[in-house]
């Protein structure tokens, strides 16, 4: 470990550098999670890029001991060479960090939490409208963390550092908790990653080496494809140039440009203005801007195009695996476990009968593989699931699961490492493994006006019971089960339970059945209050 | 001079009364808990390890020192002028690397010896039965040559598969397959294993509960063995030697073996995995 209380230019040239590598090591990975703003693959690819460029930039100055000479040249190497959304928001972080680093020949361990809350107020600052869930948050919570370890008189840069990696970490494993789109995707901000992944590298150096061979990804799930993904949305082209000697200040160049596409980004100086856009128009994006001063670095990509790539590439990756799962369910939570155990898809419509056979349809021909398995999960969705196959070229087989347990239970049974024969057949067996118990709720007004709830239920689709309690109705239905084939009790709540009858109802399980297990999990359904499976 | 001594390292999972039969040498891995170093299976047993479990916050192994190797090919070489080793996995270890290192450090000052090291492509009693087969083909008599050929016959056949509790600690330590099971459904047990010779860990599935994954154990040996095939089993503990009498009950009966053993994980193999059961087998 650097036990100093100072770092010089050239440390923080060979944090960079470090930083640089280390995310280097996981480029493709960051690039497969990339779905936000646009799914088009190359986050990882870009913010390496810009990195490269501010290295080279740093590079080139003939004296690099000095702190701020080397932060701004490395900030300038980043606003040239940006690539992409995150290629420039990146820059604007090197560029925060390095107004803050102003006339430092060296930098304290307070001076780098400066720096660090700097860089991200000007990449908060960028935006028009910051979003959170993405690189931002990721520099903001990382900065906090490095100012309130500096503040508790922490006077060793690594140390408040670490405290910026860790906060990074757990900043991005949080990031489809603020972001919509990454939470539908089931992956991490691709983005944040990048950042963090890069801080870990500087962290690694000043701690004294790589001591593992590779950077920790927090997560490898490929984004999943939901009925919500927007795929058939016209891309457009990621256009990006700089304006030199710009005749208009940035919030001028701004507002220019806005109407004319998304992810706007104008940042910069007067003599340097760099533009990032995606537009469906790029030449009327450049003859606008060409109004302002003369365009260098113009990179026009055909986003349609990076998408397709992106899809080419995901099959690339899943090309080892012989076929992929296609599952419904209603709940995020339910969702959630399902793409655990790797479905590749899983559709959430609003109700399971309003969910035709195109729609099923069109997510099998999404996914970048041959062969698909569906798992319907409810008995009004079997119909529709069995419509899909004919209707392909690819090879589909629908597992008639009728109900959440059932499909669980396939879903586990399933590996995605072996041939789809193989699994079919080991999901069809796994159907018989579990009882399912599905019960709801339903309330009537009685003749003084008395509101009267009655909870009904049913075992294996057929047994029924009903009564006032869902402990009453499940214990009744328990009891016409196998009790020594009894070991596990799942619980999945509904949307329209809280947690506290969820626990209420488990207690009242054990109470009857000790030595069993019984677990709950928020299903989040809107069907059945509680779905149980008993396997 | 006499017989090729057999060299193989502290995963195999071999049991103590074998080892000492067939004089096989054990070179223990290195291992850190907490901070303190430990030489597996001789300054820490199965059972110490898991007195300490719960309280581990740092879990480090490493490859044998290369002394450790080096005094055991001196040892051996008084009395055998070839040694045959095989080793853990080299895709899971330093352990293979090291073991070339230490020999060609012992050939330098020991020009008139033999050393031959094979990658075992797998570990655990897997691993142990290729040293066990090494053992009995060059207690028969065969040279050095034929115990290698043995030993790679052998590598193609062994096949080990272990359901663990959780894949916590496979992940901790870098070596969980990627498409394992990561999520919040409880008791769903990772299946895990080695059964196509990549040298690296698999993802075999996975199964709900501690009986429903004996039952895929079980199912798994069924894919490459028939009902009345000879086979040898190995099975394997961790924290609860009930559950590997369990599994060895589900074994026997299904079975045709002509060599059994119930063995437990060493600590090495235990910190990585957590809490197990396993089975290693060939036919």
């Amino acid at each position: 470990m650097l036990d100093r209380r100072y770092l010089d230019g050239n440390d923080i040239l060979a944090m960079t550098i470090a930083g640089t590598e280390w995310l280097e090591r996981v480029v493709p990975q960051i690039n497969a999670m990339n779905v936000y703003p646009v799914p088009d693959g190359d986050c990882g690819t870009n913010m390496f890029l810009t990195l490269c460029s501010s290295i080279e930039e740093a590079k080139r100055l003939t004296d690099t001991s000095q702190a701020s000479a080397v932060a701004f040249a490395i900030a300038r190497g980043a606003l040239m060479g940006a690539r992409g959304n995150s290629g420039v928001i990146l820059s604007q972080i090197w560029r925060g960090f390095s107004e803050a680093l102003k006339d430092r020949s060296t930098i304290s361990a307070a001076d780098l939490a400066l720096a660090l809350q700097k860089a991200a107020e000007v990449a908060y600052r960028a935006l028009t409208n910051p979003v959170e869930g993405t690189i931002l948050t990721v520099i903001k919570d990382a900065a906090r963390a490095a100012i309130s370890r500096a503040s508790d008189n922490d006077t060793n840069p690594t140390s408040v550092l670490e405290a910026a990696v860790l906060a990074a970490r757990e900043s991005v494993v949080n990031t489809p908790n603020l972001l919509e789109e990454l939470r539908e995707a089931g992956v991490l901000d691709a983005g944040g990653h990048g950042l963090y992944t890069f801080l870990e590298g500087a962290l690694l150096l000043l701690k004294g080496g790589m001591d593992h061979q590779a950077p920790l990804l927090l997560s490898t799930q490929l984004p999943r494809i939901t009925s919500g993904t927007t795929v058939e949305m016209a891309y457009g082209y990621c256009t990006q140039f700089i304006i030199k000697d710009c005749s208009a200040s940035v919030e001028e160049v701004r507002s220019a440009l806005e109407g004319l596409g998304t992810s706007l980004l104008v940042v910069g100086e007067p003599e340097t203005t760099k533009v990032h856009i995606h537009t469906l128009e790029p030449q009327e994006v450049v003859k606008v801007a060409s109004s302002f001063g003369k365009l260098t670095n113009i990179d026009i990509n055909n986003m349609d195009e990076q998408h397709q790539t992106f899809l080419l590439m995901n099959r690339e990756r899943m090309h080892i695996f012989d076929c992929a799962v296609v599952t419904v369910t209603t709940g995020d939570g339910l969702s959630r476990v399902f793409s655990n155990l790797n479905a590749a898809a899983v559709i959430q419509p609003e109700q399971t009968d309003s969910l035709s056979a195109l729609e099923v349809l069109r997510i099998v021909e999404e996914l970048p593989c041959d062969k698909v398995i569906i798992l319907p999960n409810h008995k009004n969705v079997l119909e529709t699931a069995l419509a899909v196959p004919p209707l392909t070229k690819k090879s589909v087989a629908v597992i008639p699961a009728k109900n959440i347990p059932q499909g669980i239970a396939a879903m586990i049974a399933f590996v995605p490492e072996k041939p789809y024969e193989a699994n079919i057949r080991e999901m069809h067996q796994a159907l018989d493994t579990v009882h399912t118990i599905e019960v709801a709720s339903s309330e009537s007004t009685g003749a003084n006006a008395t509101v009267q709830r009655r909870i009904t239920g049913s075992l294996n689709g057929d047994k029924r019971s009903s009564g006032e309690s869902y402990e009453g109705v499940v214990l009744d239905l328990l009891s016409l089960l196998d009790r020594h084939q009894t070991s596990i009790v799942t619980i999945y709540s509904g949307k329209k339970v809280t947690a506290s009858q969820a626990e209420h109802l488990k207690t009242k399980v054990l109470e009857r059945y000790p030595d069993i297990a019984v677990d709950i999990v928020e299903g989040g359904q809107a069907d059945w209050d509680f779905i149980i499976s008993v396997e | 001079m006499k017989k090729v001594r057999i060299v193989t390292d502290t995963v195999c999972c071999l049991p103590d009364n074998i080892v000492k039969e067939y004089g096989i040498k054990l070179v223990p891995l290195s291992l850190a808990i907490n901070g303190r170093p430990y030489r597996d299976q001789v300054d820490i047993g199965p059972d110490e390890f898991w007195k300490m479990f719960d309280d581990i916050k740092e879990f480090k192994t490493g490859a044998p020192a290369l002394t450790e190797f080096t005094s055991i090919f001196s040892e051996l070489s008084k009395e055998a002028d070839e040694i045959a080793c095989t080793f853990v996995s080299k895709a899971l270890s330093a352990t293979y690397e090291a073991a070339c290192q230490a020999r060609d450090l012992f050939l330098k000052d020991n020009p008139g010896k033999n050393i031959e090291i094979v990658d075992s492509r797998t570990a655990a009693g897997a691993q142990g039965f290729i040293a066990l087969e090494m053992a009995r083909a060059a207690a028969a008599g065969k040279p050095l040559k034929e115990v290698v050929s043995t030993a790679s016959d052998m590598v193609t056949r062994v096949k080990f598969a272990c359901a663990l509790e959780t894949l916590k600690y496979l992940i901790k330590s870098g070596r969980a397959p990627k498409t394992a099971y990561l999520g919040e459904l409880m008791h769903v047990r990772p299946i895990i294993g080695m059964v196509n010779n990549t040298g690296l860990v698999e993802n075999l599935g996975r199964a709900r509960g501690k009986e429903k994954s004996m039952e895929r154990l079980v199912e798994l040996i069924s894919e490459y063995v028939k009902p009345d095939q000879p086979v040898h089993i190995m099975v394997h503990y961790t924290n609860s030697i009930d559950d590997g009498k369990q599994l060895q009950e589900m074994v026997m009966s299904k079975f045709n073996c002509v060599e059994y053993y119930m063995t437990p994980y060493s600590p090495v193999m235990s910190g990585h995995t957590g809490p197990v059961f396993a089975v290693s087998f060939y036919a």
